[in-house]
């Protein structure tokens, strides 16, 4: 009887021991190894965390299984321009979309690395918001300040699919698990357009003017960023006044200047970055490196600038060498073998090491601002005089030679209209804008001067193809990028760009 | 019995359980893979391609259109057969005949695979099984693609087990008339019909040769009469007055004859393909029609010679490229005119290429070097990918006298296979002649043998660039020696050398190479220093101008 009793209660003492201290985490379905979304949106400094990741994700896929964004917006605006040509290590695909062949299998389509920042965008907007209940010391204009960062974010990426694919599915919700994924159709470009606007809007009357911090202020969204944002997203929408206000409130802050053009001018604009000239710019760093060291230099450099930027963008003074566009040879290009150096140099001369490749992508700066509101002015009409003064100071600042001035009549809009893209095309040359600088142009008014888009693309594509080029062209639907064949078989509410069916 | 009983149970029991398991018959794959051929990629939508597949049995293609192998199909679809048999007044592909549908059928076949992203504005780059090419476009617009003007593409690069399908909406139709037939039934051409027929050339275009497919295909650039009154020939009378100078039309040395011989060049070329060369051969010996494409104007023979510009003649786009079973045919908006032009002498700066005039801040700046890695210099190109020639312009040193104070070296080994055996320049345009070619270089004290060619053909003589000329001769005595003096002020290291007489066939941009056949070792020692080249008509004086270092030239 005690034996059986003692055994009980050794029994009883062990199922107990194990219970009280063993098996804590059984009943505890949280990750040990990191933090779930229920244990994260608690105190203010996880928003900005949270937000800061945002900016993270323009640099690159953090696995590298995808081109960073930059390397796509690169693609995206320079491929179908005129201003650069294949080196050895071009790709298919990258030569069809050059080439005016691009079919739905082509890789240079996928539009997942842009989806990517709108969700991480997403997920702030959808959670930050709860925090406020968890923190006291959040405030309302904290919180709407950090909105109106990843509201402005999200509509520059939905303003470059806009661009690019023009119709696109409107993600708006945050995906953070499988059962939140939906399959949304397409909008079309003036709903997606809306949409930007909106998010601009509100990222207008909500971001902040600085961060404190110069370096900072250039990486993060400000008030003047949205500003340039909405300056260009008028612009494509043919709102001329609009667009020359928001131009009208950065020139007016006096924040901002143009680099002065002297020897130090490239390597404080380009290689430095973050100049005082700069509104908007990726912030690749010694540990985030870009991709374009590989892509424009070595012996497998996949592009060079075409001939026709130094014979025909720029110009040589073939009399008189002191003579010189500063934006050209050892600004834009390398003249001697044309490579483009715009993100391998350090200065006239010296390039980058290969491990020094970080070069900032910019999306908006000063000079960009500038002849943005010449444009604006010119389609407003009776402002010439106003528009040539802008051009002109752009034009001071880089000694651009007499023979790119075409001296155009202010009251002439085409002959301006060509004089403004001339000038953005020497300005902003290889920054990823020339394409949707030439579709703008040519789309405005029902395609009035679809000229400047075929001339552009006679140029460009090998005379064997220039005619079917030409045909393509034709078509507006041709202007933008098919859907990805990958997305129409996730996605069965998808409906292909009819021009590529 | 018990025991047995048990045993029997068990055994049953067994092989029960053995023919559950052992007896499945296992499953081998045949095949690596399971994609379809096209004829039964084909089969698997008979709504579409029934009457193609029909066909194709018939005509017994199928076979080895189903087999492995690399083909490229244009399939009609159903409704294409339908207007085809109405055009030709049957009711099924079984009523017509087998030798003609094998024909047409072939027609649509390439044996290459053969992508979308590879059409250009003409023709495939490969031959149809038919013989004849197939021609691609775009419609402006739609943007779809047409084949052969004949057909809009459904559906492209639908890709089989052995290559792509492409369905288009009509049934392609092999041209059936010759080139000469083309320009005989097109009454705006009478003048050039009535030309051919009286120089023999009209047969010649008549002909389709099989059996040398080199020699199948002619190109032949028409005027129309319009072209022609505008001219000033308001019949063939007139023309042939002005251009027969023998007065029959039919030898070959008859200038109307050249004249129409020049109007046809070798090969099937259509425009896509004239605009992808600078320069093309005519039937007229030794005769080339050059092109240049501005925007999306072709202009043909336009150049610069001796200074004096000429503009090109407009190609007509829109009533181009039209094919004919031997050939294509294109029209011209002007007169194209074989000219008889004298030979003029050519000084090729080897130094002044394009893409080194454009660094103004190096070329002719003094104290400036720069080097070229292989495929930055578009009209230089040599043979080892490691060597880098240089551009170098000269400080002014009393040894040292170049023209415009520049030059262009290269490093060049021979026997040596990791090193640079030649460099090849494309020359200025060369009119047809015979010329003397002259290196002229500075001396090295140790240095290379160097081997000439121009298009290929070795020149007589090697220049070494290590010899001395004889400093007791001057003038006609030193050039009887096959040295001369080119600077305006004598030096004891810059001269030129003789490579010999060369005939120069075609008025065209040529090649010249130089060959090293025997070097110095490595290093400076294998640096050749090359001012510049110069061809001079044999019958010119080959001794004067002189050159001077700001650029001068002394008459």
């Amino acid at each position: 009887m005690t034996k059986r009793k003692l055994i009980l209660g050794v029994v009883g003492l062990m199922v107990f021991s194990m219970l009280s201290s063993s098996c804590k985490k059984w009943l505890t379905l949280q990750p040990q190894d990191g933090i779930t979304r229920q244990e994260f949106w608690k105190t203010k400094e996880q928003i900005q965390s949270a937000v800061i990741g945002t900016y993270a994700s323009l640099l690159g896929d953090p696995n590298n299984r995808d081109r960073p964004l930059s390397e796509y917006l690169f693609l995206w605006g320079e491929l179908k321009g005129d201003m650069i040509t294949n080196g050895i290590g071009v790709t298919n695909d990258e030569l069809d979309v050059m080439y005016v062949n691009t079919l739905p299998t082509n890789s240079i389509t996928q539009w997942a690395s842009v989806y990517k920042t709108i969700n991480y965008c997403n997920t702030v907007i959808d959670f930050a918001p709860g925090v406020i209940e968890n923190d006291n010391t959040l405030t309302q204009t904290q919180l709407k300040a950090y909105l109106a960062e990843v509201r402005a974010l999200r509509g520059l990426m939905y303003f470059y699919l806009a661009r690019s694919f023009r119709d696109v599915p409107l993600k708006l919700k945050s995906t953070s698990s499988d059962v939140d994924l939906i399959q949304l159709p397409k909008s079309t470009g003036a709903q997606v357009m809306a949409q930007v606007e909106a998010d601009l809007k509100y990222a207008d009357s909500n971001a902040v003017f600085t961060y404190g911090n110069a370096a900072i202020d250039k990486g993060r969204i400000t008030k003047y960023t949205v500003k340039a944002m909405l300056a260009d997203v008028y612009l494509w929408q043919d709102k001329y006044q609009e667009a020359a206000d928001a131009c009208d409130f950065i020139i007016g802050s006096g924040q901002f200047g143009l680099v002065r053009g002297d020897d130090g001018w490239f390597n404080t604009l380009y290689y430095k970055g973050n100049s005082a000239e700069s509104i908007f710019e990726f912030q690749f760093d010694q540990q985030k490196l870009n991709s374009f060291y590989n892509m424009l230099t070595t012996s497998r450099a996949r592009f060079f600038a075409s001939p026709y930027v130094m014979e025909q963008v720029y110009t040589i003074d073939f009399v008189d060498d002191t003579k010189k566009d500063i934006r050209g040879e050892w600004g834009s290009v390398r003249t001697s073998d044309n490579a483009i150096w715009k993100y391998l140099g350090v200065n006239p001369g010296s390039i980058r090491a290969a491990d020094a490749s970080w070069a900032h992508w910019m999306v908006y700066r000063y000079a960009d601002i500038l002849l943005m509101k010449a444009e604006a002015l010119n389609q407003i009409g009776g402002r010439g005089t106003e528009a040539i003064q802008l051009i002109n100071t752009v034009r001071t600042r880089a000694a651009a030679l007499d023979a790119t001035n075409t001296n155009p009549d202010p009251t002439n809009k085409n002959d301006m209209t060509d004089y403004i893209l001339a000038e953005r095309a020497r300005e902003l040359s290889f920054e990823g804008k020339r394409w949707y600088d030439v579709l703008r142009n040519a789309k405005r008014n029902n395609y009035q001067r679809k000229d400047i888009l075929l001339n552009m693309v006679a140029r460009a594509v090998p005379g064997a193809r220039q005619q079917s080029a030409i045909n393509k062209y034709q078509n507006p639907d041709a202007h933008y990028f098919p859907i990805y064949f990958n997305e129409l078989l996730l996605d069965p509410n998808l409906v292909q760009n009819p021009f590529y069916k | 019995m018990k025991l047995l009983q048990h045993l029997k149970w068990s055994l049953c029991a067994g092989f029960l359980v053995l023919g559950l398991f052992a007896c499945k018959k296992q499953q081998f794959d045949l095949l690596t893979t399971t994609d379809v051929n096209i004829v039964d990629y084909l089969r698997k939508s008979p709504d579409q391609y029934s009457e193609l597949v029909k066909a194709l049995d018939k005509t017994n293609i199928s076979p080895f259109l189903n087999a492995y192998g690399t083909y490229t199909l244009f399939a009609p679809t159903n409704d294409a057969f339908k207007i085809y048999l109405k055009e030709i007044g049957k009711n099924s592909v079984d009523d017509v005949d087998v030798t003609v549908l094998r024909d047409l059928l072939r027609l649509h076949i390439i044996s290459d695979t053969v992508r979308s992203t590879s059409f250009t504005d003409g023709k495939l780059y490969a031959p149809t099984m038919q013989g004849q090419f197939l021609t691609t476009g775009v419609v402006p617009e739609s943007g779809a693609t047409v084949v052969n003007r004949q057909a809009l593409a459904l559906q492209l690069n639908m890709l089989t087990g052995n290559g792509y399908v492409h369905t288009v909406d009509h049934v392609l139709q092999p041209a059936t008339l010759s080139l000469a037939k083309q320009i005989e039934g097109n009454a705006k051409y009478s003048i050039i019909t009535q030309a051919l027929k009286e120089t023999g050339w009209f047969d010649t275009l008549n002909t389709i040769v099989t059996a040398d497919t080199t020699r199948r295909w002619r190109t032949f650039l028409l005027e129309s009469d319009s072209v022609l009154k505008v001219a000033g020939f308001p019949t063939y009378a007139s023309f042939k007055a002005k251009y027969s100078n023998t007065g029959n039309p039919k030898l070959a040395t008859d200038s109307l004859n050249l004249y129409i011989a020049y109007h046809m060049l070798f090969d099937i070329k259509y425009i896509a393909d004239i605009v992808s060369f600078t320069s093309h051969n005519t039937y007229a010996p030794q005769q080339v029609v050059t092109q240049l494409l501005e925007g999306q104007s072709v202009l043909l023979n336009q150049a610069t010679f001796n200074n004096v510009f000429e503009k090109g003649i407009l190609m007509n786009r829109a009533s181009s490229d039209i094919p004919a079973t031997n050939g294509v045919l294109h029209n011209l908006n002007g007169q194209l005119l074989l000219k008889k032009r004298d030979p003029f002498r050519v000084d090729f700066d080897i130094a002044a290429q394009p893409e080194i005039i454009k660094l103004t801040s190096i070329y002719r700046k003094v104290g400036k070097t720069q080097t070229f890695a292989l495929g930055q210099l578009k009209d230089v190109t040599w043979q080892n990918v490691n060597s880098t020639p240089q551009y170098t312009s000269e400080p002014a040193t009393t040894s040292n006298f170049y023209w415009w104070d520049d030059h262009f070296d290269f490093n060049m080994r021979f026997g040596n296979a990791a090193a640079n055996n030649w460099i090849e320049f494309k020359t200025p345009l060369i009119v047809k002649g015979k010329y003397k070619v002259w290196v002229c270089f500075r001396r090295a004290s140790v240095g290379q043998f160097i081997q000439l060619s121009f298009d290929g053909n070795p020149t007589p003589k090697l220049i070494n660039l290590t010899s001395a000329l004889n400093g007791a001769l001057a003038g006609p005595a030193l050039e009887a020696t096959d040295y001369k003096r080119y600077t305006i002020v004598t030096t004891s290291n810059n001269y030129a050398m003789m490579a010999g007489v060369i005939d120069v066939a075609t008025t065209d941009r040529h090649t010249l190479r130089f060959t090293c056949v025997r070097d110095q070792g490595s290093g400076a020692n294998n640096t050749s220093t090359v001012d510049f080249v110069q061809f001079i008509p044999v019958d010119q004086d080959q001794l004067r101008p002189l050159y001077g270092r700001d650029g001068t030239i002394l008459q």
